[in-house]
């Protein structure tokens, strides 16, 4: 009994050291992990905004509440946090399901990072060099007709627009995808692509990360379905719908009150009732 | 020849006296169901008058009947492109206000009120909605009322008589009408039958009654707008239509129809009529005018052995051919030219005729004399004055000439228009009436009553006869039916060895027994 309470004593303290005391390369992995994917640190904007100097522009607080859940924040109703995610293209920020202590080591990590702004070019586009077989293998992919090389799910198995079921309400996981070129752009989209931040996604892609080829094929498909889309998104009444309907009706109400203008429409003794008294209405 | 059996009916209008017991005994029987309340298969209406439904003579209104088309007919109202156009609507169908939202009266009321200070009063409610109603209409509103605006003066019939002509026909002094009672005409070309999208009314083959089959009808409705009588009805909680059936059941069984059992006036008369059916669309389709005598001409003489011959290999029964020989309608339709169908011009070609009322035709107001004086000739019992009915027969067919009634508004009704045939036929009337009088009150000269005869080309055998059946008949003379001979009907569509052993013959539903 001795010896085992020993072990897990000892484990347990391991354990605690790690969450506690967070060495500077581990916390620089962790932001690899849950942050650079759609972050830089002045290296400019990728799919969320650059982080450099964060810590500067916004109070500490603000910061963890919004790291811990931006869409929490957003629901409550803060201005800024509101704003940020307007000015996102509405592209919702995973809750990276850390700590505080963690947050709190990530938010220091990016101070010390943060310095003069660096320029940032435009990442480059690796799908310039794209031929009409790596959009055709893009869509076997994505339609799963074609095996991914290490195994992971095909696309269409959530990205169908057709069933809600596989998704609850924390995944903040897009079944219509036919966007996501126009929202975030190549380096978004290749971000994702590459290293999965969404929770679901993540979770199916565990192990079984895409190939190089992979990504670029996906990418060309993506980006020529995008303009494509069978959804078309709503984009308000035509003007004038309102009076072509109305004309419209008019013309049909006359068509046929012309074609049976000559109908037998009320009663031969209409005239007679008429004139008769009545204790009833 | 396409020899074929129809029981046909003779209405003497002279005789009819309105007082509406066919209609009641016809109700009893067949309509007094939900429904059916505002049907009334047998109707008596008064003439000038707009009848029941309202103005059903008015086809402009109610597009019933037929039209000449292309050297043939077509329906006016309904039929197979019309019909199918406007099927889902038929404009032209007549709705409860034209024919009155039957009611009746709470009668409960009086007997299960409490004591009051007021007596208690039976409301009239609604056989429809069974709510509280002012009755606005009944199906005889007008009855009696010729000369009111808004009836007798809208008689469709009124159409081409000159406006002068309308105003002496209402003026107090000369105003007259008579009664028209109508039932379903069983037409020889109906035009509800061809109608009737479902293919569910049917002419039976051996009696011409024509039948709408209560499992076949789906409620389009189009024989009501396509009959130009008027004498098919929907029943709006049965969803199928009706109509007149003569009583077939009673005529299978040797009965007459219970209007005509009941009339009291004995004005009825029904019988077997043999005709040609190969002249059927000729005579439907000829010009207006023609109608009438292309009507008369298919019907055929029971006593020409040709006739006879053709309607056996028809498969007409002898007893049927017999009953023809018999037919007391026969005899006034055809050998005697006395009856003529309604409203020819509808081209139906119905068999119900009407021998036209001689009465409001003949006493006429020829002079004012208000010294009245001695009034009846105490022997020769006739009216020596003329100030009022002026029944004189000095000249002899004056009172025709000057009829109260324009001869015009008859042949509207009985002749398609053609005022020498109603004449004719009420010369007939007339003369029959000069050579009884010259017998049994012996005022008349033989000379003139000869004179009489002849003109209006009869001896005195026949005007006896006439006399006989019109005022003597007896129940037999008057109906003469023949044997139904359904067991052969029906071995035309059954094998009948099929129920042999079970109850009941003929069409029969199987009797439903136990629970
Ligand atoms: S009177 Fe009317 S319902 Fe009767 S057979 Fe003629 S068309 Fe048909
Ligand atoms: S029962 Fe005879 S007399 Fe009386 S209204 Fe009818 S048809 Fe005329």
């Amino acid at each position: 009994m001795g010896k085992s309470f020993f072990i897990l004593a000892f484990f347990s303290l391991i354990l605690a050291g790690q969450v506690s005391a967070q060495a500077p390369s581990e916390t620089e992995a962790l932001f690899k992990l849950k942050c650079s994917i759609c972050h830089t640190i002045g290296k400019g904007k990728l799919i969320g905004p650059d982080l450099n100097n964060v810590h500067q522009r916004r109070p500490e607080d603000w910061l963890l509440n919004f790291v811990r859940s931006s869409q929490k924040m957003i629901q409550s109703g803060d201005a800024t946090a509101v704003a940020l995610f307007e000015e996102h293209n509405k592209v919702v920020m995973p809750d990276p399901l850390i700590s505080d202590a963690e947050i709190t080591s990530i938010l220091s990590y990016i101070g010390e990072n943060s310095g003069a702004a660096v320029s940032a070019g435009p990442v480059a586009s690796i799908i310039g060099d794209a031929t009409p077989e790596d959009l055709e293998n893009g869509q076997n992919l994505f339609e799963g007709r074609v095996r991914l090389t290490n195994g992971g799910p095909a696309c269409i198995s959530c990205h169908n627009d057709l069933s809600t079921a596989f998704f609850s309400e924390n995944s903040y996981s897009v079944k219509d995808i036919s966007q996501s070129f126009t929202n975030l752009g190549e380096a978004g989209v290749r971000a994702i692509l590459e290293n999965p931040p969404f929770p679901v996604m993540k979770q199916a892609f565990e192990g079984k990360l895409l190939e190089q080829q992979e990504v670029h094929d996906l990418l060309v498909f993506l980006k020529n379905s995008t303009p494509k889309s069978t959804a078309q998104a709503q984009t308000g009444l035509p003007s004038g719908f309102l009076l072509y309907g109305v004309m419209g009706a008019g013309a049909l109400v006359l068509l046929i009150s012309g074609f049976w203008y000559s109908r037998k429409n009320r009663s031969v003794n209409h005239g007679i009732y008429k004139r008769q008294i009545k204790s009833f209405n | 020849m396409d020899v074929r059996a129809q029981i046909s009916m003779v209405f003497h209008l002279d005789k009819c006296i309105g007082c509406h017991t066919c209609s009641i005994a016809c109700k009893n029987i067949w309509t007094d169901r939900k429904g059916a309340e505002y049907q009334w298969w047998n109707n008596v209406e008064t003439k000038p008058g707009t009848g029941y439904p309202t103005k059903w003579e008015d086809q402009d209104i109610y597009k019933g009947g037929w039209e000449k088309k292309n050297g043939s007919i077509d329906l006016k109202g309904a039929g197979k492109k019309k019909g199918l156009l406007n099927i889902f609507h038929n404009p032209n169908l007549p709705v409860i206000d034209d024919y009155y939202e039957p009611f009746t009266y709470k009668y409960l009321d009086l007997i299960e009120s409490p004591a009051m200070d007021d007596q208690p009063t039976a409301r009239p409610v609604s056989l429809i909605t069974g709510k509280p109603i002012d009755i606005k209409m009944g199906p005889n509103w007008d009855d009696d009322l010729s000369g009111t605006p808004d009836y007798a003066r809208k008689d469709p019939n009124l159409h081409d008589l000159s406006p002068a002509e309308q105003e002496a026909m209402f003026q107090l002094e000369r105003m007259a009408f008579f009664y028209l009672p109508r039932i379903c005409n069983h037409c020889l070309n109906p035009a509800c039958v061809a109608s009737c999208p479902s293919g569910a009314i049917y002419k039976r083959g051996e009696d011409g009654i024509v039948l709408i089959n209560q499992k076949v009808c789906r409620a389009w409705r189009m024989c009501v707008t396509a009959c130009p009588y008027k004498k098919s009805y929907y029943n709006w909680h049965t969803g199928k239509s009706e109509k007149c059936i003569l009583c077939y059941p009673r005529l299978e069984a040797g009965y007459a129809p219970a209007c005509m059992h009941s009339c009291v006036g004995r004005i009825r008369y029904l019988g077997v009529i043999l005709y040609d059916a190969g002249q059927i669309e000729n005579a439907a389709s000829d010009e207006t005018e023609s109608l009438v005598d292309r009507q008369l001409n298919m019907l055929l003489d029971p006593f020409d052995p040709g006739v006879i011959e053709a309607a056996k290999e028809n498969g007409v029964a002898d007893s049927t051919i017999k009953a023809a020989q018999d037919s007391p309608t026969y005899r006034f339709v055809k050998e005697w030219g006395m009856a003529l169908p309604l409203h020819a011009e509808f081209r139906t070609l119905p068999m119900l005729f009407y021998v036209p009322p001689l009465l409001p035709v003949m006493a006429s107001l020829s002079k004012q004399d208000t010294s009245q004086g001695e009034k009846m000739d105490p022997i020769a019992k006739f009216w020596n004055d003329t100030w009022l009915y002026d029944t004189s027969t000095e000249d002899l067919w004056g009172t025709i000439d000057q009829a109260r009634f324009p001869l015009k508004y008859m042949a509207n009704l009985f002749a398609a228009g053609d005022e020498e045939k109603v004449k004719l036929v009420l010369k007939k009337l007339m003369a029959v009436r000069i050579h009884r009088r010259g017998i049994t009150v012996g005022d008349i000269a033989p000379e003139k009553v000869e004179t009489a005869l002849r003109e209006a080309g009869m001896d005195a055998e026949t005007a006896d006869a006439i006399y006989k059946l019109t005022s003597l008949a007896k129940f037999d003379d008057r109906f003469v039916i023949p044997p139904a001979h359904r067991e052969q009907a029906i071995e035309m569509l059954e094998f009948t060895g099929d129920t042999k052993g079970s109850i009941g013959f003929g069409f029969k539903e199987n009797a439903e027994r136990g629970l």
